[in-house]
């Protein structure tokens, strides 16, 4: 998604400041001197001394808008922003989403949560659950080519054999 | 790759293990690539994620994967090493059940297990009551004292008498002659070399309707008050006269005793050991006999306690084998006492197929101790003032021998000592170490500062498939192991010797050990062990040859007995002194070699048994016995007699006279023995004890004929 054009002796240093991850294909330059800008780029040219400003701004573009899903508990009725869920699940026909110390049940079907959060970083790794990417802590190989993705609450879920190609590819930026 | 073939159990298992080491290698791969990813792509998504978990996880993985080698690795280990250390576990035995199951145990280890066999010595002994016969020397006055100044046994520990088969005290010269103890008046201070007599033969032997028995004396013991005779009856196999007058078994009886014959090239041995002692201050009139069970290992003399080691065999393989028949037992003041279960230990490892029995005789009051070990007997034998060291064999199996069909272990020599503590006349099992090697002989051992100090030699041997012909895999270790009063190894030395190596002799000699390795050159080695925690190699000297047996000549000399030639080779007989001063560098402060003829050979006993060498630095003598058969004239010539050298800390080595008591004879008379009464040399011979003097050691002045 970025680019990032300083001075090479300079690079290594900025790029951790950033917490900025480059790629090969890019539609942002990220640089402090306005004369390696890229015409077809969004260019963010910037002054060191507004480095957590820009950091701030990356999170903003990386991020992009933020999306709240509806769902209840024994409390009622909850809006929380989608990032924060851990993974949905089905149980018994029922959806839930999965945050750090509870978890909201939602009227939505699992693939329809699936296409609202196709661009959050969400893949689903079996037939009755969906991941958030960024609440995975490890992930296990285990027998029967199957993997165990253990969480950031605790909790495991597995990525089942015929979804294991797609959440690999997933991985890749 | 031949012993996986041999082992195809062994092979499947390394098979199984090295798939098992690729599946969880490839498993840590694509953990290692996933995870790597997530952290990138949790990045791109500015996640901030700490990198936890990671290591432990491919930690616990590599440890899984690790695992079987790890096991099967100490599994090996256990089977094979020789290094390993028993446990030496002491059991307490409480009945013959006890022994039954130690004894099957033991076997059904064998089983799996390549060792040595034990060693056994076997003596041979029974009853029979000596006679006396007297032939005084016409002249001599029975309180005519002998002198103080005169040879006794050349033993290893001062204070710590060992038998020989001729002793002295300054009077009287009592050697071993055939059946027989004969007395010998040698010296008195108013005859003095005149007094030569024959004076009494103690003899053992039966009556003649009786089947013939004897007795094989192992050696004798003088002191002040007592002559100690130890030995081993023996009866000829006889059997019942044919009455149709013909040979039951087709071989011509010798003798016709009455209603028996008897064969003399058949002879029993008994199973016990006889001890007489008789009292010199009331003209050898015999005051104590003793029975001791087993056959005879060895014994010393400290004061007036006699010990005596033997070992009795048990017949395991018999069906119906009655372990009371086999128990311990001795024969004091005419009463029998027989070892109780309760008494008696076992440790593990060592092999039970017999027991090894510790007795203490106190000659004083006529009472014994006894102190059972159940196990293989030792074959060397170390007695300290304080404690006996008995050195012999144990064994270690390998837990998973039979599982891994190890089918060519290498066979270890590892070498158990067995302490006894001695308290004049009490013994008591103190403890038991092990090291590895085998222990050369008593010389390779020494007590000092309540430490043991042990020289043993390791060789690694293994063996061909199939016919089991030894051969040398090349690896032999000399090492000096120090233990401590528990026999807990706490130091040991770096191996010493040049490659192939073994240690022909050694000599501890206070804070130093002297030893001397051979193979195709004398290495004679100073190892210092004042600290007995970090002994260290001092000082090294190469010579040609190699000798056999090292002794002191004071602080500053080593006699050395040993082997050599003037062309460097070994056919001779040689006698070095190495001067010991520099303890980092000794050097060959002289040398005599006796080469042997061309065609000939010689030997000397000295070479191996201490007590026919005769040392007195006061009187600078060395003396020892030297035999050679010559070829000359398409003749052999046997020569036989005592090799008498000065010996001068200034001047080094000379000879002095060659001793023999007949030359150009038919007959074979062999020297074996030289003892000195003040300036007078007394050697002793299969037919005569003759008299010469040190200043003149080759012109007899007296002499005795024996077979008279």
């Amino acid at each position: 998604m970025f680019k990032l054009k300083v001075a090479n002796s300079e690079h290594k240093i900025i790029k951790e400041r950033l917490e900025l991850i480059e790629t090969p294909k890019y539609s942002y330059v990220v640089t402090d001197d306005k004369d390696l800008i890229e015409e077809d780029k969004i260019n963010i040219v910037f002054n060191h001394a507004e480095i957590p400003k820009v950091s701030s701004l990356l999170d903003l573009i990386v991020r992009g808008e933020e999306l709240y899903l509806n769902g209840h508990n024994e409390f009622g009725q909850k809006s929380v922003e989608c990032r924060n869920f851990y993974y949905f699940i089905v149980e018994n026909e029922d959806v839930y989403g999965v945050l750090n110390d509870t978890r909201l049940l939602f009227k939505l079907k699992l693939y329809e949560i699936e296409e609202l959060l196709v661009s959050k970083d969400f893949i689903r790794v079996s037939k009755y659950c969906l991941v958030n990417i960024g609440k995975i802590d490890y992930i296990k190989t285990v027998l029967n080519s199957k993997l165990d993705l253990l969480m950031k609450n605790g909790d495991y879920c597995e990525v089942n054999r015929s979804y294991l190609k797609d959440f690999k590819a997933s991985l890749k930026i | 790759m031949l012993f996986l073939i041999n082992n195809p159990i062994v092979l499947f298992v390394g098979l199984v293990m090295l798939g098992f080491m690729g599946f969880i290698g490839i498993k840590i791969s694509k953990e290692l690539k996933l995870n790597s990813l997530l952290r990138i792509k949790q990045g791109a998504m500015r996640i901030k994620v700490p990198f936890k978990g990671i290591g432990t996880r491919i930690g616990l993985l590599s440890s899984a994967a690790l695992a079987p080698v790890v096991v099967v690795a100490v599994a090996l280990t256990i089977g094979t090493s020789t290094t390993i250390t028993p446990s030496g576990e002491i059991y307490d035995i409480h009945n013959s059940t006890d022994i039954m199951d130690i004894y099957d145990s033991f076997q059904e280890n064998m089983s799996t297990y390549n060792t040595f066999g034990g060693f056994l010595r076997n003596e041979a002994m029974m009853d029979g009551a000596p006679e006396f016969g007297v032939d005084l020397a016409a002249t001599y006055d029975s309180n005519d004292q002998g002198s103080d100044d005169y040879s006794e046994v050349n033993v290893q520990v001062i204070g710590v008498d060992e038998m020989d088969n001729v002793i002295t005290d300054g009077k009287y010269i009592y050697s071993i002659y055939g059946d027989m103890v004969k007395i010998t008046l040698a010296y008195t201070q108013g005859l003095e070399s005149d007094a030569l007599a024959k004076y009494i033969d103690i003899e053992y032997e039966t009556e003649d309707e009786v089947c013939p028995t004897g007795f094989n004396i192992s050696g004798l013991y003088i002191d002040d008050e007592y002559l100690v005779v130890i030995g081993s009856e023996y009866e000829y196999y006889c059997e019942a006269k044919d009455p149709d007058g013909g040979d039951s078994e087709g071989e011509d009886p010798d003798y016709d005793i009455g209603s028996e014959i008897y064969y003399p090239g058949y002879v029993r041995e008994s199973n016990s050991v006889k001890v007489y002692v008789y009292d010199i201050t009331d003209d050898f009139i015999e005051i104590a006999d003793y029975e001791i069970s087993g056959n005879l290992i060895g014994t010393r003399k400290i004061d007036d306690n006699l010990y005596i080691i033997t070992n009795s065999y048990i017949p395991f393989y018999l069906d119906d084998v009655d372990l009371n028949d086999y128990l311990p037992y001795y024969v004091a003041s005419d009463t029998k006492i027989t070892a109780n279960y309760n008494d008696i230990i076992y440790v593990e490892g060592t092999t039970p197929n017999s027991f090894t029995t510790f007795y203490a005789l106190d000659l004083d009051h006529n009472l014994a101790d006894m102190e059972v070990v159940l196990g293989d007997s030792g074959y060397n034998l170390y007695v300290s003032n304080e404690n006996i060291y008995l050195v012999g064999n144990m064994y270690y199996f390998a837990p998973m021998a039979e599982w891994l069909n190890i089918q060519e272990p290498v066979s270890e020599t590892k070498t158990a000592i067995i302490k006894v503590a001695i308290t004049g006349a009490n013994l008591e099992f103190h403890s038991m170490g092990a090291v590895d090697g085998y222990a050369l002989n008593q010389f390779s051992m020494d007590e000092y500062d309540g430490n043991l100090r042990i020289v043993t030699t390791t060789v690694e041997t293994s063996f061909q498939n199939d016919n089991m012909i030894s051969f040398w895999s090349g690896d032999v270790r000399n090492n000096i192991y120090v233990l401590n009063d528990d026999m807990e190894v706490i130091s040991v030395t770096d191996d010493f010797g040049k490659p192939r190596e073994t240690v022909k002799s050694s000599r501890f000699v206070g804070e130093f050990c002297y030893v001397v390795t051979f193979e195709q050159t004398d290495p004679f080695y100073i190892i210092d062990l004042s600290n007995p925690l970090n002994p260290i190699k001092r000082g090294e000297l190469e010579v040609p040859g190699f000798s056999s047996y090292l002794q002191p000549l004071g602080n500053d000399f080593i006699l050395g007995i040993g082997f050599g030639d003037n062309s460097g080779g070994t056919n001779g007989l040689k006698i070095s002194v190495y001067d010991v001063r520099d303890k980092e560098n000794p050097t060959l402060f002289d040398e005599l070699i006796f080469d042997y003829e061309e065609f000939g050979w010689g030997y000397s006993t000295a070479t191996y048994n201490h007590k026919d060498l005769l040392v007195s630095l006061s009187k600078g003598l060395i003396a020892l016995p030297f035999s050679t058969y010559s070829y000359s004239n398409s003749e052999y010539s046997y020569d036989s007699g005592i090799l008498v050298l000065r010996f001068d800390p200034i001047d080094g080595l000379s000879r002095d006279g060659f001793i023999q008591h007949e030359v150009d004879t038919s007959e074979d008379v062999y020297v074996y023995k030289i003892k000195f009464i003040e300036n007078f040399l007394y050697t002793v011979s299969n037919k005569y004890i003759k008299i010469s003097t040190i200043e003149d050691p080759e012109v007899i002045i007296n002499e005795l004929d024996l077979t008279e």
